[in-house]
């Protein structure tokens, strides 16, 4: 019996040298044609160093970049772009009347919609007001936001192909409105790797807004590394007493026994690789390794008791509170400080089918301050030149009531055709707002800017060519923007 | 021996032209089924063995004089010596195949292989002398040419050429050539159009292309045609200027005469075109030094692939010292990102930086350097972002930041420089971004939050402690117990509080520099009676009914969701609800506790009446009270209806309560039947 088994074993090893060996050949040539060049990576693109640390498939960016990491406030649920940075004075002026077919020209509703006999104009009821020197847009509910339009890129024709949640923010995240995709910050991880050996390459935060408070739950599949290695995924950082859940060591268990018992386990399993030559087990040990290390770093960073009284007044006083929005983006601070590559904050309830004014009134309160504060603090430590701060949803919402309009309330239904999102820092032109929709703010007239285009112009202020940052699987080559994503120029610096 | 290594290029030739007419002869063999060629092919396989043998030694020699890029040479290496001992392999087959069916069989696939592996060898070695993407760089899309030197640049290729291209190309090209006027490219320039030559040299007022340029532009020969995009000033000047200078296609600016209104435009150019460091043309740091910075604790990548500049940073695991610093140096050309912030650095260390000349970008901030370190800061003409956040910086060594003229952004938040010397620096270079910390006119005006008010219920029969929780070190709390609105000579908050009767309690957050926090409050009620029994007018809804009447005196309260079977519901009607306390007893205020909740067609009370009785069959009322309407929508909320009034001694006590009973007009569905929901009604 052993003896079949070490027979097999050969025979798996020969296979696994013929096919490497024959591919390899040819990669290797080809990769050279292409100016790629991965040929001393190992296949599933981790290399581990001794320190632990995860390093990038890409041993440099493509490019100079201009930012070096990313922080992505998303805000699930579909902000009202109508409420907030789309003024529109005929949906004002209109209110009540229908809106024209030829507006809506066939655009699919939601099944929370599509029964309904008629589509009353909503305009917004909040107040808008020029702010900045280009003299952008912003509604009397974002009062922080408006200070800080110099630092913005507001852009107001973003479009999306998927209508409901989830298929929308995971097309957001992976390019894919089908699971299974690696998330946004796993391809970042995957491509660069991590700055800092302690701390994972992509972390996660979440919060829940006061606008809707059970709103969609979210999947942690939205962080996941998809195909990509396991190290890639994002790790999520709670509030409370176990900031990352399993990584405390149990009762009795002190560091030294610890270390002990990772080194032996290490040494097992540097026996197994150099019998196998799994880059599995590579991982493995590596992911051992940063766990360890984050016992120590994980603590560090979520305490902020040592931030001063200023930086508190900056972000708000929920910023004393751990698990809320502002108390997030002070975390999202730490992170990037210590050269967390992708930090995503998640911040849930921004779904307003019925009693959308005072709802969106309450979320906007949640994020407001907190976000300005966020980009302003990046940027008086001069960090912003090389952070690239992103705030939006994963679609926007009708123009039209869902259920009836009143003098004082209205909602509104999930809305892919236009909506509006900023971004900050790291080689964005600050002091824009790009792209026009029409007057009744369905359609986009100007510079559209589909969710493709999006990621790949926040890869390519990140150094990389979008088009070449791929992963085989299955037989084909994947990358982030599928097969489409084109840079939107004009809004870099 | 270096002699042969440098024959290499030349011998590495023979082997490819050898191997590959054997390989083609032995191709028609088999196509043709015969061997016409079979003593042709066993000659070439001979000398083309020996020629890849030769080759590959010689290659072998000329490697070991190194400068190559390491991981292409490994290919090429293998490669080529694969393709000798395959050539050797194939020669052998050849020779013995007549003998050995099997020989036979590895013959052709082994030559094949050989081939293979011949040309990939070739293609790196390609990739090794002309660089890697000379293979596929005629698709590429060539980019305009990068702008360093204003004397050098050539007018016609730099400025004249791309004005022809973004105005002029779309309707003279090959393939449209209107007018018969080509020009993309030089011969087309040169010939000019049906019309006429473009223009005449040097003599831009009688040129075709400046007359019709100058043209009013409702004329139908104005160039570009009305609705096309059209020329600046500044293209057209430049045009002007380039034909009276002779119309010349090789000439640079510096071998013609600029006037100073063509140099202001041309400066333009300059000022957009300049790319600071990368404008050097330096050799890459070898990996062996890269290598090296990495051991002592930097973190070194290039900051592009293929690019020789590198991006540095301390990743502050152990201290700086003078002796890891120094590494620095033998990458000085390299380096233009620099990252020592966070770190131990001090002026002494500082000086190090004295020897990196192209620096583009410098972070010091959290460091212990001071304004003296600055003094090294001289000659680094890249220099455009300085990072001093957080450091001892003061006054005197800001000014070294004048001698930096590419300066871009610098930070100065929290170092010792002062505000004049900061309004100095903006007045002097307004170009450059001073950062110097936040306006505190941004968040000035920052609302505290009011504390949460802990307590375990809402009613309560005897006493009730009540805490003011507020995450927030040095936030000063005020209350009141009057239902006045409190402020900062109100009570200050320490330790518990306890209540012992029916509280409206308000408190405020006040902390220097913030804005006081909003008033909240919280209903407590003191439930001095338990009624024995209490009757309904009218049975409730089914669905809403609680636990009978009595649930109203149990002193469990409802939750927001209406359906939590605490609540007692009517549609669409009043009801009177009566308490029967058990004995005479005084009582002073009755406070009702109902829910809210529009979206679910649910509203306070209209009104609520209150009659005492001693003997259960005649009431006196002591209270009426009228509850506006709510006029927006507003999230679910619970409320007290609390009415105080003298004392009176009774054992009944009548609630009337009113219900709205319609929707009001302005919600979703109006004139429907509305409810009205009450959990507790309370009698002190």
């Amino acid at each position: 019996m052993e003896k079949e088994i070490k027979n097999r074993q050969h025979q798996m090893n020969r296979r696994a040298f013929l096919s490497k060996s024959s591919v390899g050949v040819g990669t290797a040539a080809l990769s050279s044609l292409l100016g790629l060049n991965f040929l001393n990576k190992s296949e599933n693109g981790i290399i581990t160093p001794p320190n632990g640390g995860i390093k990038g498939i890409l041993n440099s960016p493509h490019f100079a970049p201009k930012a070096k990491r990313v922080i992505y406030l998303f805000q699930s649920g579909g902000p009202s772009q109508l409420e907030l940075f789309d003024y529109k004075p005929t949906l004002i002026k209109r209110r009540g009347e229908e809106l024209p077919e030829s507006i809506r020209n066939g655009q699919r509703l939601t099944g929370m919609t599509s029964g309904q006999d008629s589509f009353p104009l909503a305009g917004s009821i909040y107040n808008f007001e020029q702010h900045g020197q280009n003299g952008a847009w912003i509604s009397e509910l974002l009062p922080y936001t408006a200070k800080i339009a110099d630092e913005l890129c507001i852009i107001k024709s973003m479009h999306t192909e998927a209508i409901n949640h989830d298929p929308a923010i995971t097309f957001f995240q992976t390019g894919s409105q089908q699971p299974g995709r690696p998330s946004m910050g796993a391809w970042l991880s995957y491509g660069l790797g991590s700055t800092n050996e302690n701390l994972p390459a992509f972390t996660v935060l979440l919060s829940r807004g006061t606008g809707r408070k059970f709103g969609q739950p979210l999947y942690s599949r939205l962080w996941g590394n998809g195909f990509l290695h396991s190290l890639h995924q994002g790790v999520q950082f709670r509030s409370g007493k176990d900031p990352v859940l399993y990584l405390k060591d149990p009762d009795g268990i002190d560091r030294v026994s610890r270390r002990k018992m990772l080194d032996k386990i290490a040494e097992l399993n540097h026996k197994q690789l150099e019998e196998f030559g799994d880059p599995e087990i590579s991982s493995r040990i590596a992911q051992y390794e940063m766990a360890y290390k984050m016992q120590m770093s994980v603590p560090e960073v979520m305490d902020t008791a040592g931030e001063p009284d200023h930086i508190y007044q900056m972000y708000g006083p929920e910023s004393t509170q751990p698990g809320t929005y502002a108390a997030n983006c002070l975390l999202a601070r730490r992170l990037a400080e210590r050269g967390v590559r992708f930090i995503q904050l998640y911040h849930m309830g921004w779904d307003h089918h019925d009693n959308l004014p005072n709802a969106v009134k309450n979320q906007a309160r949640d994020i407001d301050q907190a976000s300005a504060a966020l980009v302003m603090d990046l940027k008086q430590r001069g960090m912003l030149e090389d952070t690239l701060v992103i705030w939006g949803g994963e679609f926007g919402r009708t123009n039209y009531s869902q259920g009836i309009l009143t003098d004082t309330n209205y909602g509104r239904d999930h809305h892919p055709r236009c909506f509006s999102i900023w971004m900050a820092g790291g080689g964005i032109k600050p002091g824009v707002v790009y792209g026009e929709t029409d007057e009744f703010g369905y359609n986009i007239i100007e510079n559209p800017v589909h969710v493709h285009d999006f990621q790949a112009t926040a890869m390519h202020l990140l150094g990389i060519d979008h088009e070449r940052l791929t992963y085989k699987y299955q037989g084909r080559r994947f990358r982030l923007t599928d097969v489409h994503g084109k840079v939107v120029k004009d809004i870099l610096a | 021996m270096e002699i042969i290594g440098r024959l290499h290029p030349l011998l590495l030739h023979l082997p490819i032209g050898i191997l590959a007419i054997a390989f083609l002869m032995e191709w028609f063999n088999r196509r043709n089924q015969n061997t016409t060629f079979s003593p042709a092919i066993s000659f070439g396989l001979k000398v083309g063995m020996w020629s890849a043998i030769i080759s590959a030694a010689s290659g072998y020699i000329l490697s070991l004089e190194g400068g190559y890029d390491e991981n292409t040479l490994f290919w090429h290496q293998w490669l080529g010596i694969l393709t000798a001992v395959f050539s050797i392999g194939v020669y052998y087959l050849n020779q013995k195949k007549a003998h050995n069916a099997s020989f036979e069989k590895a013959y052709f696939p082994a030559f094949s292989s050989t081939i293979v592996f011949l040309l990939a060898a070739g293609h790196f070695g390609g990739s090794l002398t002309h660089g890697s993407d000379f293979l596929i760089e005629p698709f590429s899309p060539t980019e305009d040419v990068a702008i360093t030197d204003l004397n050098s640049a050539k007018v016609f290729e730099s400025f004249i050429q791309p004005i022809f291209k973004k105005k002029c190309t779309s309707c003279h090209n090959e393939s449209k050539l209107k007018g018969d006027l080509l020009m993309s490219s030089l011969i087309g320039l040169k010939n000019g159009g049906k019309t006429g030559p473009l223009f005449v040299a040097g003599d831009a007022e009688n040129s075709l292309m400046m007359k019709r340029i100058h043209m009013p532009i409702e004329e139908k020969k104005h160039m570009p045609p009305k609705g096309k995009t059209q020329l600046t000033e500044d293209e057209v000047l430049l045009l002007e200027w380039w034909v009276s200078e002779g119309g010349d296609f090789e000439k640079t600016v510096g071998e013609n005469k600029v006037p100073e209104n063509i140099q202001t435009i041309l400066n333009k150019y300059v000022e957009i075109e300049d790319v600071g460091v990368f404008a050097l043309d330096i050799s890459s740091a070898s990996e062996s030094r890269i290598q090296d910075l990495r051991e002592v604790g930097f973190e070194v990548y290039p900051v592009a692939q293929e690019s020789p500049f590198l991006d540095i940073s301390w990743k502050g695991n152990t201290e700086l010292d003078k002796d890891i610093l120094k590494k620095l140096k033998k990458v000085s050309e390299q380096v233009i990102r620099l990252n020592l912030s966070n770190s131990n650095l001090t002026d002494d260390l500082f000086a190090v930086i004295k020897d990196l000349p192209n620096l583009q970008k410098l972070s010091v901030n959290k460091t212990e350097i001071t304004g003296k370190a600055l003094n090294n800061l001289s000659t680094h003409n890249y220099l455009e972002v300085l990072n001093l956040y957080n450091t001892k910086v003061d006054d005197p060594g800001i000014e070294s930041i004048f001698k930096l003229q590419r300066l871009k952004k610098l930070f100065l938040w929290q170092t010792s420089v002062s505000d004049s010397m900061i309004t100095k620096i903006r007045n002097e270079r307004p170009k450059l971004m001073v950062s110097a910390g936040v306006d505190a006119s941004v968040f000035g005006d920052a609302r505290l939050k009011p504390p949460l008010i802990m307590a375990d219920k809402d009613i309560f029969r005897d006493s009730l402690p009540v805490e003011l929780n507020i995450n927030f070190n040095g936030v000063e709390v005020y209350y009141t117990l009057d239902g006045s609105e409190p402020d900062s000579t109100s009570t200050k908050y320490d330790t518990t509080i306890y209540l012992t009767q029916t509280t409206n309690l308000k408190v405020i957050a006040k902390k220097e520099g913030w804005k006081t926090s909003e008033v909240a409050n919280r209903f407590f009620v003191h439930a001095k009676y338990k009624p024995v029994n209490i009757k309904l007018n009218k049975k409730p809804s089914d669905r809403y009914a609680a636990e009978g009447p009595k649930s109203l005196g149990d002193f469990k309260k409802g939750t927001l969701a209406f359906t939590d079977g605490n609540w007692v519901g009517y549609e669409g009607s009043h009801f009177t609800a009566t308490l029967d306390l058990g004995k005479k007893s005084e009582v002073s205020r009755v406070t009702v506790s109902a829910l809210e909740a529009s979206a679910s067609w649910i509203f306070y009370p209209k009104g609520i009446e209150i009659a005492v009785s001693e003997n259960g069959s005649n009431f006196k009322k002591v209270s009426t009270q009228v509850i506006p309407t709510a006029d927006v929508p507003e999230p679910p909320e619970l409320s007290n209806f609390s009415e105080g009034f003298d004392p009176v001694l009774a054992r009944y006590v009548q609630v009337k309560v009113k219900s709205n009973l319609k929707n009001p007009d302005w919600h979703p569905n109006p004139g429907e039947p509305c409810w009205v929901f009450v959990d507790e009604i309370l009698v002190e």
